[in-house]
């Protein structure tokens, strides 16, 4: 009876540790990442979701540019430091916030080819894409919301963020190159492959 | 099961009788729906297999034979669309959709249900039979039902809002069944009751969608037509209150 008691007692703190943790879900500390590399897509989004093309043709009613960027943890959210619990957080009830160290300053996109009589080979396009993202569009100004670039990071940490030609362009030929600029200097270039928007 | 028998929490009914008599009691069971689907709208279908909470009934007996009985039932009322399978006019745009939201929307309604009608008595040693004929209105909240859509072959995705004529519809609701009881004792019974129950509307949507890039918006209004067919089962107990001798003495007079 009295070795009973002596483990129960001793399973106590266990108890309460299991209860804290399933229960006490304080807001973690941000997970911070870098953009690293950006890889660029065309985008056939005449369906109900977007998927990268590798054809050489497309709907220009329906073309888009899907922007990848893989990233390189900054900071690993720190955990507190437990007697009994595992320090993993394989089942963090409250996922961290995502922060980018490397904030994107600018962000162009650069027709190859003529686009329309006023935007000739050589010229800022960004003006006819917009991202359409959580039922509303981005574009302008807003492109480069936190909200597309700070947040939608997927199960790999990879950010995709996919660029919707609103105009149709003038002539078929079109090819895009995606100019990146970021606020400490960095700078990326990647252009799409070459697409007929017919 | 799943096409519209959904559990039914409690149906819960109790009548008193002021004239000669007085009891009170409630059933509590299940209700199914009848048919494919609890309503026939186009957006607004509402399933009638619903949760209640808690309805009270009064009754009236006019005499050892026949009684009124006036009901309330509040529940809840699921409201659900298979999104994929809308066929709507489209105003704005020619090709069709693509619906990005998910395909089952459903939605949890507040209900209430007044019902006042008759009831026809036949007791024979301790068994009793109810005969009921009930009316009234069924009350449901149809809140708007905002969609995203996609439109095929383009970068264009549009929001597409549904407002009813009222946040509150009135459907005209009627009710037919029996109620069996069984005497235990002489002021308790137990009892067992079957409803079939009508409710149906016409009533005005107006539809609004907007494309979310330019923000062009264009509307229409049409109307919806909700059928709600449902049978309630149910078992449940009775307690006279009052006067117990109240037939005999009507007898000797």
């Amino acid at each position: 009876m009295k070795l009973r008691k002596i483990l129960l007692f001793s399973l106590l703190p266990l108890l309460a540790e299991v209860i804290l943790a399933c229960c006490n879900c304080e807001e973690p500390p941000p997970y911070e990442y870098k953009f690293n590399e950006m890889l660029v897509y065309n985008l056939d989004n005449s369906g109900k979701n977007a998927i990268e093309t590798s054809t050489n043709e497309t709907n220009k009613a329906s073309y888009g540019i899907r922007i990848k960027f893989t990233t390189l943890m900054a900071a690993v959210p720190a955990v507190n430091n437990s007697f009994f619990i595992s320090t993993s957080q394989a089942n963090n009830c409250c996922p961290p916030p995502y922060w980018a160290k490397n904030r994107i300053e600018s962000l162009k996109i650069i027709s190859i080819y003529d686009f329309n009589e006023n935007h000739k080979s050589g010229s800022d396009v960004t003006e006819y894409f917009a991202a359409f993202y959580l039922n509303r569009y981005y574009a302008n100004s807003t492109i480069l919301d936190s909200e597309l670039f700070g947040y939608n990071l997927d199960e790999q940490k990879n950010v995709s963020v996919d660029l919707l030609l609103m105009t149709k362009p003038g002539s078929p030929k079109q090819q895009f190159r995606v100019e990146i600029k970021f606020d400490n200097g960095r700078e990326l270039k990647e252009t799409t492959s070459p697409i007929n928007l017919i | 099961m799943r096409n519209g028998f959904l559990f039914l929490l409690a149906v819960l009914t109790s009548s008193i009788s002021f004239a000669q008599r007085m009891s009170i009691g409630q059933i509590g069971g299940y209700e199914f729906s009848v048919g494919k689907k609890g309503g026939s709208g186009k957006v607004y279908n509402f399933n009638q297999n619903m949760v209640f909470g808690q309805p009270v009934a009064f009754g009236v007996q006019l005499n050892n034979k026949f009684g009124i009985q006036a009901d309330i039932q509040i529940g809840i009322c699921l409201v659900y669309r298979k999104v994929e399978n809308l066929e709507l006019p489209s105003p704005a745009i020619n090709d069709p959709f693509v619906f990005k939201s998910d395909n089952y929307v459903s939605n949890g309604y507040e209900t209430v249900k007044l019902r006042l009608g008759m009831f026809y008595n036949i007791e024979q040693n301790k068994w009793s039979f109810k005969p009921k004929l009930l009316a009234g209105v069924f009350i449901l909240e149809a809140d708007r039902i905002q969609l995203t859509l996609k439109e095929k072959n383009t970068n264009n995705y549009f929001s597409d809002v549904y407002r009813p004529g009222s946040e509150s519809l009135n459907l005209f609701l009627v009710s037919g069944g029996l109620n069996v009881g069984r005497a235990l004792s002489s002021r308790f019974s137990l009892t067992a009751e079957a409803m079939f129950s009508h409710a149906r509307k016409d009533f005005p949507v107006s539809r609004t969608l907007t494309n979310l890039y330019t923000n062009q918006e264009s509307g229409q209004t049409f109307s919806e037509k909700i059928r709600l067919n449902s049978i309630a089962l149910g078992l449940g107990f009775l307690i006279k209150i009052g006067r117990i001798k109240v037939e005999e003495d009507l007898l000797r007079e």
